[in-house]
């Protein structure tokens, strides 16, 4: 930490009056966790300003969030039991927004407004077209219309947002807009948004063609999670989420990446549904720890880092390469497969670098395969490699902050590598599952598809 | 935590909720959740200000997550700021000595984005681009039409568009933000928005921005009428304070900046409110210019710039993001919006906190919070700064709406500040409907005539209360 020249001032309130004190503060008052320091040059003086701003938001995983009986969806984000019971106690009516992505509004829309009206919540619901090419400020902008229309006292209503990814980051950055900050709370209803979009504090929209280029960093108050919304999730988009929760297991936890290894494919079939949902005691399934387990190391990753002030994050792992990717093909790749792709070639030079074993390596390939999650792809050419780590340089601060595995579930951040190493192990990629890929390609472009009508990102 | 798989665990009784909090502590790049407070002795790693606590009952799990955000900034008094040997506007933003040596050994141009009011660049202009290339540094310079008519998300997405295509890197390139309280404004909110926060900094033209919208977070634009109505709080990483750009500002301006500095003091400064007494003719008529002149610092312009800033600063660093309610700074800001916004554009922003200010003392009068030399005095004091202490459309009406509105947005307190003697004062929520009424009328008898009618202090026996 730096050291500051001059005096420093601690601010203690006596009587609504915030005065500045020098050392230890001796009366009776509040100290405030800001600090003023001061110092004087021949031009004037000047001031540094410390001022710490706490974020606390809740995550709270339950069953059957839309059931009139529980509380969470309308309470959930009170965690204080004094505060609950003062506001349960007022006689104003409870009003609340709520954005919720179209087809999502088509699938739950009668159940959220059955929720609202059994407990006399005046309501306003906005459904909106949720979709990458839509993720825009004029997105927003209607967002911020309609909450102003509904008139909304922030500091009792927080607005909600139920949806996959993009709804939740469109909402998101309208509430951080609207008064300057307004609170507001994540339902995801895919699993990419489950274990990813919902648990940090990152909002955002495209702009100029830039994935995520305007957006702020205010979390919610509070995500609810509740992974009965996944059982109408094409095939499709659960493998997507599933490429993130393989992420953090390579990153972070050999525990999960066991369960997705042997139970992925059941996983998938299943829904990420539990078997036995009206047993009363705690009995954790596969679903229920895997999910559990991704949205802890997650959260491990993030709450340290939330405004990513520190560059090196493991949470990258997958992303180095996937933007570009993804934004090259778009639409033909989600979000997650372009991540698995950027994930497979690591764990090749990973391998090339002697920090994965033959059979780790192995052991990797064949459980993201066993996901259904694609391992190559032959936009992903060694130029555009080569590109996308040049970027990377750039953008971060002159180092390239690599995540690697190096085992199964731990990994490290690398600042180097050589072009031999990369050329070599993308040369062994390509070789080893450009075919394999290609024939599952072929295999899958015979099957039927069932459509699904819950289609999109 | 421990992670032990398990697909069966003991049944968890109804009422049972198991609580843990942890801290998160860093090794070799991976951050790991750890209960207690004795660590390992081999885990030499960071330990991060952020917890998680994870309670688990049969519905599930829920866990908080606890997250300081540190912001820190500078707030530089300096002058000459477009003088080629003062590198204060390109790098008085950094913190850090060893990088700051670095930056000005390097011979990589420096690159920067000033978006500048369109009539502070048509009189600063010039000097801004002599000094720009003085460092070689490769610049954009984009002159905006910031008014309040135009403090919008529209302009500000134009700022965007504009940073885009001059590629800036953030972490190196801070915007810089040159002009009144709108220009300030409306480039913090672009800034705040860019790549989800990109570092600015804000030079004031104004006296009001030099003593009000420089030091503190806020930014936003208006929206569906309403001043104000998006924003961030996000602060500049530095305010580069020179009083030089006041010697442009009409006296109308100085006024109007006077008013925050009067509000400052009337609520925590009784030796700045004297100042401005018996020095704020001088200062309107010099427009703060004989700051430093003579050496030191001990001249009024100088003593009154720095003690509006510390004042302001005192109050806004502990509440940054408006989470307490309770605010002094919100004085004369209580009735001001609905009138400003009513009679829009006859009253500058300054000139309307002062009518608000100007009732409230009366209102704090009324209430005996103030003895009637005191009240005198304050009221002139600010006919002496030429600002307006009564306006017709401000009715008893309009008072009345504006406290119902603050009643509404404040938690449903008024949490009104009032004087309590010169250069003190607290916030109250029980000023009676009575009392608003009874110094309504006297405000309007006494000082609704033009002249103000205020009676010669020096006959007024004060009684005490």
């Amino acid at each position: 930490m730096a050291v500051y020249p001059g005096t420093e001032f601690s601010l203690q309130q006596v009587n609504g009056t915030w005065t500045r004190q020098v050392g230890q503060c001796e009366k009776a008052g509040r100290v405030s966790a800001s600090k003023i320091l001061e110092s004087k040059s021949e031009h004037g003086h000047t001031w540094t300003v410390v001022s710490p701003i706490v974020f606390t938001y809740r995550v709270i995983q339950c069953h059957n969030l839309l059931d009139v009986g529980n509380d969470t969806l309308l309470w959930g984000h009170i965690g204080d039991q004094e505060e609950l019971k003062a506001i349960r106690r007022k006689s104003q009516p409870i009003r609340r927004f709520v954005a919720i992505d179209e087809t999502v509004n088509h699938l739950y829309g009668l159940q959220i407004t059955q929720y609202f009206e059994a407990r006399n919540v005046v309501c306003r619901i906005l459904s909106l077209p949720t979709t990458e090419e839509n993720k825009s400020m004029e997105l927003v902008t209607k967002v911020l219309e309609e909450v102003h229309r509904f008139g909304i006292d922030r500091r009792s209503e927080p607005i909600i947002a139920i949806g996959g990814g993009v709804c939740l980051d469109v909402v998101g950055l309208a509430a951080s807009l609207y008064r300057r900050r307004t609170p507001y709370i994540r339902i995801p209803t895919t699993l990419l948004a489950y274990i990813d979009a919902s648990v940090g504090a990152k909002t955002g929209v495209n702009f100029a063609n830039g994935k995520n280029k305007i957006g702020s960093y205010i979390p919610p108050i509070a995500t609810f999670l509740d992974r009965s919304f996944i059982q109408t999730i094409p095939r499709r988009q659960i493998s997507n989420g599933m490429a993130e929760m393989l992420k953090m297991a390579l990153m972070k936890h050999h525990g999960l990446f066991e369960i997705l290894e042997k139970e992925g494919r059941k996983l998938l079939d299943s829904r990420f549904q539990s078997s036995d949902r009206t047993s009363l005691d705690d009995h954790e399934d596969d679903a229920s720890v895997s999910t559990r387990i991704a949205i802890e190391t997650m959260l491990e990753e993030l709450a340290p880092n939330l405004w990513e002030d520190d560059l090196d994050r493991l949470v990258d792992f997958g992303h180095l390469i996937s933007p570009e990717l993804e934004m090259k093909v778009l639409p033909a790749l989600l979000h997650g497969e372009a991540v698995n792709i950027d994930m497979s070639l690591m764990v090749y030079i990973a391998h090339q670098r002697g920090l994965l074993t033959v059979e780790e390596k192995a052991r990797i390939t064949k459980c993201m395969l066993g996901l259904e999650l694609p391992v190559w792809h032959q936009e992903c050419s060694l130029a555009l490699v080569q590109r996308a780590l040049g970027n990377r340089l750039k953008h971060s601060a002159g180092c390239l902050r690599m995540p690697l595995p190096t085992g199964l579930g731990c990994a490290e951040i690398f600042h180097d590598i050589s072009d031999d190493v990369l050329c070599q192990a993308f040369q062994r990629w390509s070789d080893e599952l450009g075919v394999r890929q290609q024939n599952i390609n072929t295999n899958n472009a015979g099957k039927e598809f069932q459509r699904d009508d819950h289609n999109r990102r | 935590m421990s992670f032990t798989i398990k697909t069966h665990l003991e049944p968890v009784q109804s009422n049972k909720v198991k609580k843990t909090e942890y801290n998160l502590i860093q090794v070799k790049g991976t951050w790991k959740c750890k209960v207690g407070k004795n660590f390992s002795q081999n885990l030499k790693g960071c330990v991060s200000a952020a917890k998680i606590s994870e309670s688990t009952t049969e519905r599930g799990t829920s866990w908080t997550v606890v997250s300081p955000i540190v912001f820190t900034y500078k707030v530089i008094q300096s002058q000459g700021l477009l003088d080629p040997s003062n590198d204060t506007l390109l790098l008085g933003h950094i913190r850090d000595p060893q990088q700051l040596e670095t930056m000005r050994s390097s011979t990589t141009p420096l690159r920067r984005f000033v978006v500048i009011d369109e009539i502070v660049y048509n009189l600063y202009g010039r000097q801004l681009i002599d000094y720009l290339q003085a460092f070689n540094a490769v610049y954009r310079i984009l002159p905006l039409p910031t008014t309040e008519e135009n403090k919008s998300m529209e302009l500000a997405m134009k700022i965007l568009e504009e940073v885009h295509k001059f590629s800036l890197d953030r972490r190196t390139e801070p915007i810089i933000a040159i002009g009144g309280g709108v220009c300030l404004d409306i480039v913090g909110l672009a800034a705040s928005l860019y790549r989800r926060r990109t570092p600015y900094i804000r030079v004031p033209t104004t006296l009001l921005s030099y003593v009000d919208a420089s030091v503190g977070a806020k930014n936003g634009v208006n929206f569906a009428d309403c001043k104000n109505k998006l924003g961030s709080y996000i602060p500049p990483v530095a305010a580069f304070l020179d009083s030089s750009f006041l010697q442009t500002v009409p006296r109308r301006h100085i006024s109007n900046g006077l008013a925050e500095i009067l509000k400052m003091a009337l609520m925590k400064h009784r030796g700045l409110f004297e100042l401005l007494e018996i020095h704020g003719s001088f200062l309107l008529d010099s427009k703060f210019q004989t700051q430093g002149l003579q050496g030191g610092d001990s001249d009024a312009a100088s003593v009154c710039t720095r003690l509006a800033i510390e004042t302001m600063l005192e109050e806004l660093a502990p509440n940054l993001w408006e989470d307490d309610l309770d605010r002094l700074v919100d004085f004369g800001h209580l009735i001001s919006p609905a009138l400003e916004m009513k009679v829009l554009p006859s009253l500058l922003h300054g000139e309307a906190v002062n009518i608000d200010m100007s009732y409230m003392v009366y209102v704090a009068r009324e209430r005996g919070f103030l003895t009637e030399k005191e009240k005198i005095r304050i009221i002139s004091c600010m006919v002496g700064l030429e600002l307006p202490v009564w306006h017709q459309d401000c009715t008893l009406a309009m008072v009345k709406q504006s406290l119902c509105e603050r009643l509404k947005h404040s938690g449903g307190f008024v949490r009104m500040p009032l004087p309590t003697g010169l250069g003190n004062a607290e916030i109250f929520n029980d000023t009676s409907d009575e009392t608003l009424y009874k110094a309504y009328v006297r405000w309007c008898d006494e000082l609704s005539t033009k002249p103000p009618h205020i009676p010669n202090r020096e006959h007024i026996i004060d009684v005490v209360q």
